[in-house]
């Protein structure tokens, strides 16, 4: 009575044990049926818990006192010996994990023969049900036949004794043929464990090979050795070490699944239910029929043969998994809904980005169809960054992450150039930066998105809401949507490249119209001199400027000045200067404390890069006396009635520069005729298609030449001629001048507005 | 413009070729003066025999390059000024703020001339 209930606890573990094996493997293949490492542990799992089910059947329904290894077993119970094809399974995973071998491709047929010596074990015992083959022999009733039967029976049943002796002798050695497989396949594991170099990948294959080594050991010891006549144990320490065998191998790979990922964790939790439900269901069915439809041939047909048996394995082995392979279709169609139309994302894809020209409106579609449409619950865009050269990863709500554009893992993406799966980019590959943050982020496919041959951006996916991993028709999918995307992106960025360079447009034009209202629009009108002026903004709007004050006791204040940088920068500071400049005029200090306050102030308020050259000059009609200030301006050219030159360079340091700086005046007295050209560096730097400049000393030539016309006539041919030297050319910087000219008072003063 | 570098007795020689104009080409210069300044290298000649020419902005940034190495205790110096470049510095009258010499190892020595007063 005893013995009764332990066997039965025995059976329940053993079941238990066996149920959890191929719950395992059930999953492992149903998580994707396609990759071989996954068919082939999951095949595995699956023999490895055919052994401790039937064994669990096994004690249950034997009679009292027995073990299933010493009663002779109906032909039904050879079916336990199914479970010994895990070994050359075993061998099997050894050649495709943790590497796959080069040859597992090279033999693609005969790899399979591995099966072979396990296969005949197992036709072997199921058809020579009793040790005792005599049986064999035709019986009849009738002496004729006998007699014509007699040397046939002989023959055959003296087959049946060397088949019987074959059997003994097999059944005593088989064990060795185990043991062999466990040999080469702990060597081949160890083989493959050391080519590893992925730390997460070695701590994986370490819980596998450490599962599966133990497990295999354990069982050696239990049973091929007791069975080889080596070590003889009690049975109850070998059921004890087959439980542990079978533990430690569960155990081993259930931990590398869910602490390394061996498999997706999440995707096992939320399948198992369902998947174990249909293969329990269907193995109910599978049972149902053997013993129904063998009690039925038994009954009507009264024959009695192993065949029947044989042809059930045979059944159970080709038709359990396509018929499994359909039910789980149908239940993932009916709860997991996955199929997608791909046509119809393309057509709505196609239809929309015709109307996105916004880069980001463009992705968040894109991410949008992609998480509705096919499920697929997180994904994202890396894109290249143009000035760094590398990638930006856009995580949403998380802070973006830059990588390095020469990291390998852009590289190979660059060079496969279509839908390629993560796991390629870890697998027997060292993490670099950005594989690591996307095997954590847990992406699952890379979408190379590549215009011009440049790897322009990335789309990253995560896992599908229904667990499956990405098919065929999905890669097809995303490479179609990867091209338009990528045609579409570059229009997004030369839309937003347009609207870039509208937008500099427009503040050019303001910062044009700040210079241009900066300008005074009336010249000034004295008795002894007259002025014409000539400004000619650049198209990138520089920082010139000029200005006259009218100055309390009739003096003439004159201002030229140059700002450096171009745009709206330098359209500020020209204003600044003037709010600067006029103020000191205003306060009539001397003139170089004047410069040394602007200099200040314009220190002050700009950053180390800008500053600013600057003449200021007075002018007192009477005295005819003009004083001035240069702060590191192009010298202004006084040409004095006969032809001598003179260049008005005293004062001091550019504006801006040193906060110290000290300006020095000086006073230059003018006569009659004398004309005098203050300038910007855009005139004598104006170049002609040869690169020559023209220069100081042209410009010199030209108002010695010109010197007996008035300022407006003299400005007027300057400016032709340089437009003739640059021929045409002009534009590229700002062009200012101003030109004084001594009169002697009588003439009437020309005022012009300012020519733009 | 290109801009090529290296070392010698702790001083960091820039070497500008080209023309120094605004736009991303002057950004290098700039942000190398600023890399420079953030690694404490503090002692810098900008050797200027291969540039044609600056405009304002390339200016503005030796100026900048100049005062803020200077705010950390360091220099500037500039070697082989081109005529056409020392007539810029002159009319600008920032040959008064920039030490310029005729070579660069006049430049570097310079540098050790200074830290042995």
């Amino acid at each position: 009575m005893q013995w009764v209930n332990w066997l039965i606890v025995i059976a329940v573990f053993y079941f238990l044990l066996g149920a959890v094996l191929w719950l395992l493997g059930s999953v492992i293949i149903r998580e994707n049926a396609k990759n071989r490492v996954n068919r082939v542990t999951g095949l595995m799992l699956f023999f490895a818990g055919l052994g401790p089910l039937f064994a669990a059947i096994g004690y249950a329904i034997l009679p009292p006192g027995g073990t299933p290894g010493q009663t002779p077993l109906p032909a039904y119970y050879n079916l336990f010996y199914l479970w010994e094809l895990f070994f050359p399974q075993l061998l099997f995973f050894s050649f495709v994990f943790p590497v796959e071998h080069r040859w597992v491709a090279q033999f693609r047929r005969t790899k399979y023969l591995i099966f072979t010596p396990h296969v005949f074990h197992l036709l072997l015992v199921t058809l020579m049900t009793r040790p005792n083959l005599g049986g064999l022999a035709i019986q009849t009733d009738s002496s004729l036949l006998q007699g014509l039967l007699a040397p046939l029976n002989f023959v055959l049943n003296s087959f049946g004794f060397l088949l019987s002796i074959l059997f003994e002798f097999h059944l005593k050695f088989f064990s060795l043929i185990n043991l062999l497989y466990i040999a080469v396949a702990i060597w081949s594991l160890r083989q493959g464990y050391k080519r590893i170099t992925n730390v997460r990948l070695k701590s994986q294959g370490r819980f596998i090979l450490g599962g599966i080594l133990s497990a295999v050991g354990l069982y050696t010891v239990a049973f091929i050795m007791p069975a080889l006549g080596i070590f003889p144990l009690a049975e109850p320490l070998r059921i004890a070490l087959a439980i542990l065998a079978l533990l430690t191998g569960s155990i081993g790979i259930a931990w590398a699944i869910v602490r390394y990922q061996f498999l997706d964790v999440r995707l096992i939790v939320r399948q198992s239910l369902v998947f174990s439900t249909s293969s329990a269901l269907l193995v109910g069915v599978y049972l149902l029929l053997i013993t129904q439809v063998s009690a039925f041939i038994k009954d009507v047909l009264e024959i009695q043969t192993p065949l029947i048996d044989v042809a059930f394995i045979v059944l159970v082995l080709l038709f359990f998994q396509p018929v499994k392979h359909r039910t789980d279709e149908l239940i993932q169609r009916l709860f997991l809904r996955d199929k997608a139309d791909p046509r119809a994302i393309l057509e709505s894809f196609s239809r929309e980005i015709a109307s996105l020209f916004d880069m980001d409106d463009l992705k968040k579609r894109m991410i949008g169809i992609l998480t509705e449409q096919l499920f697929i619950e997180r994904a994202f865009f890396a894109t290249r960054d143009e000035t760094s050269k590398g990638y930006l990863l856009e995580l949403k709500g998380l802070s973006d992450e830059s990588f390095s554009g020469d990291d390998p893992f852009f590289v190979m993406a660059r060079e496969r150039g279509r839908p390629v799966a993560f796991e390629e980019f870890v697998l027997d590959r060292p993490l670099t930066p950005t594989t690591e943050v996307l095997s954590r982020w847990g992406c699952r496919l890379v979408v190379p998105i590549i215009d011009r041959n440049e790897l322009t951006a990335l789309l990253l996916l995560g896992e599908k809401v229904s667990g499956y991993r990405y098919g065929v028709e999905d890669f097809h999918l995303l490479a179609t949507l990867a091209n338009q995307l990528a045609v579409a992106l570059t229009n997004a960025v030369l839309y937003r490249e347009a609207l870039e360079k509208q937008k500099m447009e427009e503040e050019l034009n303001v910062a044009r119209q700040i210079q241009l209202q900066l300008l005074p629009s009336i010249l000034p009108i004295g008795e002894c001199y007259r002025v014409a002026a000539f400004a000619h903004p650049s198209r990138q709007v520089g920082g010139d400027y000029y200005d006259f004050f009218d100055l309390p006791e009739g003096q003439l204040g004159i201002v030229i000045a140059d700002v450096s940088g171009k745009g709206m920068g330098a359209a500020l500071l020209v204003s600044q200067l003037q709010a600067f400049l006029k103020a000191g005029v205003r306060s009539r200090l001397p003139i170089p404390n004047v410069m040394a306050n602007t200099n200040l102030l314009v220190h002050e308020s700009t950053s180390s890069e800008r500053f600013a050259t600057l003449v200021y000059a007075e002018l007192d009609p009477v005295s005819r006396r003009l004083s001035y200030s240069n702060a590191g301006h192009n010298h202004p050219i006084l040409i004095r009635r006969d032809g001598q030159c003179e260049l008005l360079d005293c004062g001091g340091l550019v504006l801006g520069v040193m906060p110290s700086a000290r300006y020095d005046m000086t006073h230059v007295t003018l006569e009659m005729e004398d004309v005098l050209l203050f300038y910007t560096d855009g005139l004598s730097e104006l170049q002609s298609p040869e690169e020559e400049e023209y220069g100081e000393a042209r410009l010199i030539r030209f108002l010695k030449e010109n010197r007996h016309l008035d300022p407006e006539e003299l400005k007027n041919r300057l400016v032709r001629e340089v437009t003739r030297f640059a021929l045409g050319a002009i534009g590229f910087d700002d062009l200012t001048m101003v030109i004084l000219k001594m009169c002697d008072g009588r003439t009437t003063v020309i005022a012009s507005d300012m020519s733009s | 413009m290109k801009l090529s570098f290296h070392e010698k007795n702790g001083v960091v020689i820039l070497e500008p070729r080209g023309k120094i104009m605004g736009g991303p080409d002057a950004t290098v210069l700039h942000d190398k003066l600023h890399d420079l300044i953030a690694e404490k290298k503090l002692k810098v000649v900008i050797d200027l025999s291969e540039v044609d020419w600056m405009n304002s902005t390339g200016l503005g940034i030796l100026i900048s390059g100049l005062t803020t190495l200077r705010n950390n205790q360091g220099d500037l110096k500039l070697a082989s000024v081109t005529e056409k470049i020392q007539s810029l510095l002159t009319i600008t009258k920032l040959v008064t703020v920039f030490e310029a010499y005729d070579s660069v190892d006049e430049a570097i020595t310079s540098f050790g001339a200074a830290a042995r007063a």
